[in-house]
């Protein structure tokens, strides 16, 4: 038998070039992913690093900065206004994400339908409001439901019934107001999503359910809504964080009223940091919001691991 | 040769153009910019002596009057509320003294941008219009400029709480210029009052038990003696706590004292005002506020001095009831020692890191410490709290087209008189001040008694206050 002798031949190892060297051979293409790096550690890792120093520490803006440990996160856990404001925070948030979903869908079956006449009005008359200022928005939905002069309260009373005091004294109404702006303004861009996965969906599929023997119910329930899972999941998650940063709508229509039930952790956060200029607990606050939402959207993806299979 | 180009070849030649262009599209703007400007300063050194020129010629005219060198020059800014009084100062300042420039741009969102602008030391305006506890934060905290020297040789010519709130105890030193006097009163319309059988009220002698009884029964016909928004409005308790000779945070800056018995005391008056019915539940000056008295719904109201200037831009019209209001005391009661209260009076204060400090004295002096530059500024609507001017025929023949007739002013001189000496608000005031508007509604509805409420009020309000109270 002969031997057959293999030569092996060492893997050439190169010698590990310093960082510097190969910086330098690549500088061009250092300098042309350069402006994000840039930008990114000055307006965003910068800032972090220093509100995280901030929030161990007592500062009002001016004078030396006082360290605390973690006197800031203790205060900020008794503010009952804290707790008040994370309850009507989750409270917006329970609400409005699935009822939010459900017009949504509900609409964007509506606008897929294919004999539709205006389809292409009405999608964009629905994403209108998305693109409108909250801001200005907010100024129109505070005069249709001002106690005094309000369109709302003036179209009730033409009805013969009680004018509702939605903004100032009512909760519940203050909450209900809050709700219709936040579902107004956001539901087109939502409705506009359901859309596309809607249009995505094969027509072979509809085909075949309908050869199967199902109706138009059971091809909603058992192919359309599961084939749009991902897109009910991506918005759960985005929402979620949204309305957890939620500020503008309370801010402008009830200022956190009445007795503090539309205030929301943003409206919290900004009456400490700017109102009462606590920088140092603004910031203890601000990562404790961070780390409340990052827990929510740990659990949802955990949660839509499972759903999906 | 190499004909295809490559990505990275290609990457690199984009690269290397774009910085190339950069390069070249900068370096020869920087020498025709410093052409231009070596002209410019050629141009203007000529226009000096053309200036110079003229000076000389003023002054051999009036050669013992005016000194050039005496001449104050340069900038002056101011920041405050739009359609500022301090403004309407500053057209004969500026007539005074034409070499400084005046700007006022009055930001939005001066508050935090003049913190900001402390803190880095730059960017500051040379005035700026402070609420009394913002004043005494930023005293305290030694930012703004001392005017002790300036205002010592005249604080007599000014109410000692003025001058009380322009004192920072801390440092012994006194950092504001005394502005607006916020004295106040119950303003409202003579003419509905005597439609609705109240013509001869006898304000000297009217308690709060009468003004609620008064307040109850015009509300049972529809009209309403007073705004009350029902979230809460703690300038009524202010107010009342400020008759009653108290104070929400004691002089020394260090205690929150409106859980003690005048402060108890005076939440039970503005209960009992809640109670009757009387007020209007509508935001303070919100649109429904102004059509509600323009409408004549809301028929009186607890304002200070200052309103005027804002009411007189709401209330044009004799339809609209211009020319019907009269003001009158506040009501009296048992422990009340003091018939009008304090809301408002800023003062102007001068931030250290102005660029124009000396002008901005020179000017506080001329807008709040003489009769031309008070004259001024109080025909808007404040008050200068300066004596001699409260004493003037100027201010008191002053006319209003929403008071007609009516010498408005002598009863706001009177009215200075009975300024309290025992009520404060150095910094850390508005910690507690916002809670007691917040906790308010509890009390008056009725779920935590007076003497609860207030001691949540206290409680709450601790952790804020003691974050901005001077240490």
């Amino acid at each position: 038998m002969s031997q057959v002798t293999v030569a092996h031949r060492p893997p050439l190892v190169r010698p590990a070039k310093p960082l510097w060297k190969q910086v330098l051979a690549h500088w061009m293409d250092y300098l042309f992913v350069a402006p994000f790096f840039v930008t990114f550690l000055v307006f965003s890792v910068y800032p972090l690093g220093w509100a995280l120093q901030l929030s161990f520490s007592q500062w009002r803006g001016f004078g030396p900065m006082e360290f605390v440990g973690l006197e800031n996160y203790r205060v900020m856990f008794k503010d009952p206004y804290i707790v008040q404001s994370l309850v009507n925070t989750l409270q917006f948030a329970y609400i409005l994400l699935p009822t939010g979903i459900f017009i949504s869908i509900l609409f964007a079956v509506i606008l897929n339908i294919r004999d539709l006449k205006g389809r292409g009005i009405f999608r964009t008359i629905y994403f209108l409001p998305f693109v409108t200022s909250t801001v200005i928005v907010s100024i129109v939905f505070t005069q249709l439901f001002d106690d005094h002069m309000g369109w709302v309260n003036q179209g009730l009373e033409a009805i013969g019934l009680e004018p509702v005091r939605w903004l100032r004294r009512s909760p519940w109404a203050a909450k209900t107001v809050i709700i219709l702006l936040t579902h107004w303004g956001g539901i087109g861009y939502n409705v506009l999503l359901f859309l596309g996965g809607l249009q995505g969906i094969e027509p072979e599929i509809y085909e075949a359910a309908k050869i199967d023997g199902a109706n138009e119910w059971h091809t909603f329930w058992r192919v359309t809504l599961p084939l749009l899972r991902p897109i009910i999941f991506f918005l759960t998650v985005v929402a979620t964080i949204g309305l957890m940063n939620m500020f503008n709508q309370p801010y402008m229509l009830t200022e956190g009223g009445p007795r503090g039930h539309t205030t929301t952790l943003m409206l919290r956060l900004f009456e400490v940091g700017i109102r009462n200029q606590r920088y140092g607990d603004a910031s203890a606050f601000g990562f404790m919001i961070g780390i409340l939402v990052i827990a929510i959207s740990a659990i949802q993806i955990r949660l839509q691991r499972s759903w999906m299979g | 040769m190499e004909k295809q180009l490559t990505r990275r070849a290609f990457l690199t030649a984009c690269g290397a153009s774009l910085a190339a262009t950069s390069l070249a599209a900068c370096a020869p703007k920087v020498v025709e910019v410093t052409t231009v400007v070596e002209k410019e300063v050629e141009k203007v050194v000529k226009e000096t002596v053309v200036v110079e020129k003229e000076v000389e010629k003023i002054v051999e005219q009036t050669v013992e009057v005016v000194k050039p060198a005496d001449q104050p020059t340069g900038k002056l800014s101011f920041w405050g509320h739009d359609q500022h009084p301090i403004d309407l100062a500053a057209e004969g300042f500026t007539a005074k003294y034409p070499e400084i420039e005046w700007e006022s741009p009055h930001p939005a969102d001066r508050g935090p941008l003049i913190t900001a602008a402390m803190a880095a030391g730059s960017g500051c305006p040379d005035l700026y219009w402070a609420e009394a506890t913002e004043a005494q934060d930023w005293g305290c905290n030694d930012l703004l400029t001392d005017l002790t020297e300036e205002l010592l040789p005249v604080r007599d010519d000014y109410h000692p709480l003025k001058i009380n709130e322009t004192f920072i105890a801390k440092t012994g030193k006194h950092i504001g210029w005394p502005g607006d006097i916020s004295v106040s009163g119950w303003y409202y319309r003579y003419d509905k009052l005597e439609e609705l059988g109240y013509g001869d009220i006898d304000f000297e002698t009217l308690t709060y038990d009468d003004f609620c009884l008064m307040a109850s029964e015009i509300a049972k016909q529809g009209y309403y003696t007073f705004c009350f928004p029902a979230d809460g409005w703690s300038a009524l308790f202010e107010y009342t706590l400020h008759q009653l000779g108290g104070t929400t945070v004691s002089q020394d800056g260090q205690t929150i004292t409106a859980g003690d018995e005048k402060g108890i005391q005076a939440m039970s008056i503005v209960k009992q005002l809640w109670d009757s019915g009387g007020g209007l539940d509508v935001e303070w000056w919100s649109a429904p506020y102004w059509a509600s008295v323009q409408e004549g719904e809301l028929i009186g109201d607890f304002a200070a001095a200052w309103a005027k200037g804002f009411w007189e831009a709401q209330l044009k019209t004799p339809e609209q009831s211009a020319g019907y209001w009269r003001i009158a005391k506040f009501p009296t009661g048992p422990g009340i020692k003091y018939r009008t209260g304090v809301w408002g009076g800023a003062q102007l204060v001068s931030p250290k890191c102005a660029e124009n400090r000396d002008n901005a004295i020179l000017f506080m002096k001329y807008a709040l410490g003489t009769l031309e530059g008070t004259a001024l500024c109080g025909g808007w609507g404040i008050v200068p709290s300066y004596r001699p001017y409260l004493s003037s025929s100027l201010f008191t023949a002053g006319r209003s087209h929403i008071f007609g007739d009516w010498a408005f002013n002598e009863f706001w001189a009177e009215q200075e008189t009975e300024l309290s000496l025992e009520f404060f608000r150095p910094a850390g005031w508005g910690a507690v001040d916002a809670v007691i508007g917040k906790e308010m509604p509890p009390i008056l509805e009725g779920e935590l008694s007076v003497e609860e409420g207030m001691a949540r009020i206290v409680e709450i309000a601790t952790a804020d206050f003691d974050r901005t109270k001077c240490q």
